[in-house]
């Protein structure tokens, strides 16, 4: 099956069974709204739906950056510092496994309601997905082709450049595919603690405020950006390895 | 040899992924960068937290669009009380338990953990007062993601117990909402507050201060997500543009009160003042809402509308032993707390702890309205009602 045919396969799927749970589940509209109503909503509240919807991809992008300079600084320095690997693993454990329900009170006392908290959350969402692939990837360069780079005096750049991140691309491409679609959950669910804008916000006022519809219509969103992230990485990435395919 | 031609001679195929490889790159990080300046433009990451509060409701700084007065008119025409609210199943003062025919099961979702926020509940099954009308209670703890109103309606629960009279308004008038009756206030007075620390006095003297609304004017409040209503509605009565104050984003702790990076903590003056003497502060203050004219009942319950028109014999008797237990926390409140500190299993308490909380509420469960414990009235709702649809924080029947 084609992946365009897999994807408009799922999309109707989705509508269908939408449609089946709110017709035979018996649940209120509160808990499961027709998709009828969260159209209604997401036409209705247009102008909040894409300022937050901008917030939020602001945030996560802006964390996604954050994250992919950390992640790319610590995996190509640990090629050529010995010990950053060694002592860079401990607190990427760590800090990898802190819930952010702990943090959030530690964020908005040092740093207020202030962008800087939610870029903190983002960047440890994703982060680890990007590291961990490139430390794999540079990991997996050829030996031999490095012996030979040595051998015709190639420095170190030349084989960084030529040998270590070509090997690299393809495994922190992938990792993107992970890192970049989390980033926009990383960036709700930040917004949903610390902040009073975006779609994490929308979400936090749809259940003050009993809106099932508007809930539904903050996480359609999402997924559709999410979806949107996946696609450019997809895409991206097959363009970048073409030569693998060549 | 230039690097290129030599790694040409390696694999081409390398040399073709590097070429474009990191000038896509390059590309797409100033594209990256581009956008999301784009972005920082257009959306604006606000500087004053005060501004973002201005989107997240949809009114202005300048003010509400209808006066309160105007709001009232509406809401007695539109939205009366009367259909949602009942006293009707109240005990009378001094009333003996109803009789019941047979033994029934009850299940009831709590506004918050097992804390002491549920005492009533807890002194009710402890004291064998749901016992003696025939009730089996079934207590469903709620907290973060736990909505007590959610799980009525999705018929979960035969009664809900939001924290706030407000939740009520929410679901009621919410597109997605449900059609519920409020039956008993445990608090008639909102303990809902924002709290100082006086500087004035050592940190173990209790201070004497009574704010006004003026004493916020310019300070920054810690507001917890979604109630910056209250305090908008309290400055638009007096007459202040909500920027006047500094609103910012705060969790459900006072510790960054304690921290000072906030002049003002918004939260419940029978619970917060107890986390903020434990980490050693006497000396905090509070202006309670309902001193300012925003005022509200909190742990409410609250029924589906065929439960109210259909089971109204179980509401009564389970109304009759709510009564009991509230009486039992106003007349012997050191007894209660021991029961209730016992209870409480997902926060640890000492009954010292719940007494504290029983002293600092009891004029909030008695209330200033000359009714029986657990009763409501009309204008209490309407008002409430009225200062949601002036700050949109409800749509009116008729509209979208």
């Amino acid at each position: 099956m084609s992946d365009r045919r897999a994807y408009l396969l799922m999309l109707v799927s989705v509508a269908v069974i939408w449609l089946l749970a709110v017709r035979w589940s018996g649940l209120p509209p509160l808990t499961l709204p027709s998709p009828v109503k969260v159209g209604e909503v997401l036409w209705d509240e247009r102008s909040a739906m894409l300022e937050g919807t901008l917030s939020t991809l602001f945030t996560a992008l802006l964390g996604y950056a954050l994250a992919n300079l950390i992640a790319l600084s610590l995996a190509i320095g640990s090629v050529y510092i010995r010990w950053l690997e060694a002592f860079s693993t401990p607190w990427v454990v760590v800090l990898k496994n802190i819930p952010f329900v702990a943090l959030a009170s530690l964020l908005i006392i040092t740093m207020g309601s202030s962008l800087l908290p939610r870029l903190i959350i983002v960047v440890l969402v994703c982060f680890h997905p990007l590291l961990a692939n490139l430390n794999q990837g540079l990991k997996a360069a050829d030996r031999v082709l490095i012996d030979r780079m040595r051998t015709l005096d190639g420095s170190r750049w030349e084989i960084f450049r030529y040998v270590l991140w070509p090997s690299a691309l393809p495994y922190y491409l992938a990792a993107h595919e992970i890192a970049f679609t989390t980033s926009i959950v990383g960036a709700i669910v930040a917004e949903w603690f610390l902040s009073r804008q975006g779609l994490g916000h929308i979400l936090v006022q749809g259940m003050t405020e009993y809106r099932g519809d508007r809930i539904y219509a903050a996480t359609l969103i999402s997924s559709v950006l999410s979806f949107g992230a996946y696609w450019i990485c997809r895409a991206t990435g097959r363009h970048l390895t073409r030569w693998q395919r060549a | 040899m230039r690097p290129r031609d030599w790694l040409n001679d390696l694999d081409p195929c390398a040399m073709e992924l590097d070429g474009f490889g990191m000038l896509r790159l390059k590309r797409g990080i100033w594209l990256g960068m581009v956008v999301g300046a784009l972005m920082a433009a257009g959306c604006g990451d606000p500087k004053a937290p005060a501004d973002s509060a201005v989107h997240a409701n949809g009114s202005t700084p300048a003010g509400p669009a209808l006066t309160y007065d105007q709001a009232l008119a509406l809401v007695r025409s539109r939205i009366p009380s009367e259909k949602y609210f009942s006293n009707d199943l109240l005990p009378k003062p001094g009333q003996t338990a109803p009789t019941f025919e047979k033994r029934e099961k009850l299940r009831i979702s709590m506004p918050w953990v097992f804390n002491d926020e549920l005492a009533p509940w807890y002194l009710a099954q402890e004291k064998k007062w749901f016992d003696q009308v025939g009730l089996d209670v079934e207590l469903v703890a709620g907290g973060p993601g736990i909505d007590a109103l959610q799980l009525l309606v999705a018929g979960q629960v035969d009664i809900g117990v939001p924290a706030g009279a407000s939740f009520v308004l929410h679901l009621r008038n919410s597109r997605t909402g449900s059609d519920v009756v409020a039956i008993a206030a445990i608090q008639k007075n909102a303990p809902i507050s924002w709290i100082g620390l006086d500087s004035s006095i050592p940190r173990n003297q209790r201070s004497s201060f009574k704010p006004t609304l003026k004493d916020l004017i310019g300070k920054r409040v810690g507001m917890q997500p979604g109630n910056d209503f209250y305090l908008e509605f309290a400055l638009e009565k007096a007459g202040y543009r909500k920027d006047a104050v500094q609103f910012l984003q705060a969790g459900f702790t006072p510790d960054p009160l304690l921290a000072g990076v906030m002049d003002y903590y918004f939260g419940w003056v029978n619970n917060q003042p107890r986390l903020i003497e434990q980490a050693g502060y006497s000396n905090w203050f509070a202006l309670r809402s309902f001193e300012v004219g925003v005022d509200e009942y909190c742990d409410v319950s609250v029924v589906r509308r065929e439960t109210f028109e259909k089971r109204g014999d179980l509401l009564r008797r389970y109304l009759w032993a709510l009564n009991q237990a509230a009486g039992f926390i106003i007349e012997r409140p050191e007894e209660a707390a021991a029961i209730t500190a016992r209870r409480s299993t997902d926060v640890s308490l000492t009954p010292a702890q719940v007494l504290r909380r029983f002293d600092l509420q009891k004029e909030l469960m008695v209330g200033n309205d000359q009714q029986p414990l657990l009763y409501m009235s009309a204008d209490r709702w309407d008002s409430l009602a009225a200062g949601m649809v002036q700050f949109k924080q409800i749509e009116l029947p008729g509209k979208k």
